[in-house]
């Protein structure tokens, strides 16, 4: 489905990302794992085409999209939903979802594609007419993904969705993505806490200063002791060499 | 007080002027960030072009429709817009330049806009037919020349139109996106080349508007950018760079504030730009903002 070949880049000076290479198959939910700083968001800026400079191989869906601008990527399948959400506060919701539009042709699909966004999340729909910047941070976070489904993706990338919301709200979202993934909606979910990364996805990378370490299945990485201790561990290790 | 009502329509007409200059920044300048200041050659081009339809193409004189007149100026500086914006700007985004370097380069653009004009139709000005005659209107209490009460009505009409492509059109709400943040705006699907590509092309067609609107009153001639640049410029920083009305409102203020200050004040008639350059120097240091705020990204 995604496949990125040695990915290099960053935003002015030096390199965040040194050659990594991922690939995430079809209907397949994967994590990306890696502590403050290891260049997981670079790595999503790079693989949407929002990253100031890059070299490397992206594919989508068989295709070579390297050159492909990020409104052509959306217009082929691939959106993300970005760190910190980043969505258009003054607006409102109806408006913030229609953007997430842009890149659908065709009426009829999207007044299905509202339908289906409300459906998954139905707060939503009860707050079509407000101020996307005045709501909690949770129904900001399901606005964000809502308005990356509005594109009809085949391959959704989510960057830390669920940093500071509440367990419940978590778990609506955890809700969310697994109807989708039923629905066969390729993911690719950055992460930072284990436990909910194990409960998303099947498979995962772990990133650490711009490269990739590891890559495990979820079920023999939750048998690791602490995934704290494997970020230790493994930063640790060049320096022994 | 007939004198005060006489002065409201010409205030009025000029503010609409200097209101469409100062929509023509915007237009380009709330997506791109992008200061644009060749727009003043772009409404002498509009001028030029709306006059050359009117008079010289056919002459001794046209008597087609305005209209035409109109429709010329808004597809011809839309595509020069548009054209500027591919040669000049694109080229300098896509090798990841500063926003200065753009705002340099069309600074280049204007002067050979300027240029061209001298060569094209010389160095004297020309005189632009107003569309109703030298006719007086009165309205009421309310007496001008027929050519303002049509530069309000168009003015009027376009900011209209302008207001309701931004707060209710797709399109309006996608530019507005990509001025509250550009990688969001990116990541939706906008694309944000053709965005850029378009604020120009109407910013163009709107400071072409205003020149050609203007040019009864002052002859079609290739030094009439510079004023209106300076006073649209004025009118934008008076009247917030977020909203559309906010540049109405600030050509109608600085308008009022020359035309009252004109006359009342012993100020000589060489002076008169000193108005636009007191108000923006006052604004910038009291109300950076201007009275009509942005939208908040946040
Ligand atoms: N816009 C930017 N400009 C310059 N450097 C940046 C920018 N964003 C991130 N960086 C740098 O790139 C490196 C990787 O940052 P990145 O945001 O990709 O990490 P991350 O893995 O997403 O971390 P977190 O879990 O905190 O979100 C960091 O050293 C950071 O300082
Ligand atoms: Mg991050």
């Amino acid at each position: 489905m995604l496949e990125a070949e040695r990915i290099s880049g960053g935003y002015g000076g030096g390199d965040v990302l040194h050659g990594v290479s991922i690939r995430v198959g079809n209907g397949e939910a994967v994590a990306l794992l890696g502590p403050n700083g290891a260049g997981k968001s670079t790595l999503m800026a790079a693989l949407t085409a929002t990253l100031p400079r890059r070299s490397g191989v992206l594919r989508l869906a068989g295709h070579d999209v390297s050159a492909a601008p990020s409104h052509a990527l959306v217009a082929s399948g691939l959106a993300l939903v970005p760190e910190g959400r980043q969505i258009f506060a003054p607006f409102s919701v109806r408006d913030n979802l229609r953007l997430g539009a842009m890149a659908l042709a065709g009426r009829s699909s999207l007044a299905e594609r509202f339908e289906h966004v409300y459906a998954l999340f139905p707060r939503l729909a009860q707050r079509a007419d407000q101020r996307a910047g005045a709501m909690s941070g949770g129904e900001q976070q399901m606005l964000a993904i809502g308005r990356a489904l509005m594109s009809r993706p085949t391959i959704l990338l989510l960057d830390e969705p669920f940093l500071g919301l509440a367990p419940k709200i978590i778990d609506e979202i955890l809700t969310a993505l697994a109807l989708l993934r039923r629905d066969g909606l390729t993911l690719l979910l950055v992460e930072q806490k284990l436990p909910i990364a194990l409960s998303a996805t099947t498979r995962a990378y772990v990133m650490l200063k711009g490269e990739i370490v590891l890559e495990a299945g979820c079920e023999a990485l939750a048998r690791r002791s602490d995934i704290h201790d494997l970020y230790f561990s493994l930063a640790a290790q060049p320096a022994q060499k | 007080m007939d004198d005060f009502l006489e002065l409201t329509v010409s205030a009025m007409a000029s503010g609409c002027i200097y209101g469409l200059m100062a929509l023509a920044y915007l237009i380009v300048l709330r997506p791109t960030s992008i200061i644009n200041f060749a727009i003043g050659e772009w409404s002498a081009t509009g001028a030029f072009v709306g006059v050359g339809m009117l008079s010289t193409l056919a002459w001794p004189r046209f008597e087609g429709p305005y209209i035409l007149a109109i429709v010329a100026v808004v597809v011809v500086l839309g595509l020069l817009g548009w054209a500027v914006e591919r040669l000049t700007v694109r080229p300098l985004i896509r090798r990841g330049a500063a926003v200065t370097s753009p705002i340099l380069a069309l600074l280049g653009v204007l002067v050979i806009f300027r240029e061209s004009l001298t060569l094209i139709y010389g160095a004297d000005p020309l005189p632009s037919p107003p569309p109703f005659g030298f006719k007086r209107i009165e309205i009421g209490a309310f007496a001008g020349a027929s050519q303002q009460f049509f530069i309000i009505a168009v003015t009027l009409s376009l900011f209209a139109l302008v207001w309701l492509f931004f707060e209710r059109t797709v399109w309006g709400r996608a530019f507005e996106a990509v001025a509250l943040n550009r990688r969001a705006a990116a990541l939706m699907g906008i694309n944000l080349g053709r965005v850029t590509a378009l604020a120009f092309a109407g910013g163009a067609a709107v400071a072409g508007l205003a020149g050609l609107l203007m040019s009864p009153m002052t002859s079609a001639h290739y030094m009439m950018g510079l004023p209106l640049a300076i006073q649209g410029f004025t009118a934008l920083v008076i009247g917030g760079v977020g909203r559309v009305e906010g540049a109405l409102l600030g050509g109608l203020i600085l308008a009022f504030v020359e035309q009252l200050g004109a006359r009342y004040l012993p100020i000589p008639s060489g002076l008169t730009l000193a108005f636009p350059f007191a108000l923006l120097i006052l604004f910038l240091l009291l109300r950076p903002t201007g009275l009509i705020a942005p939208r908040e990204a946040r």
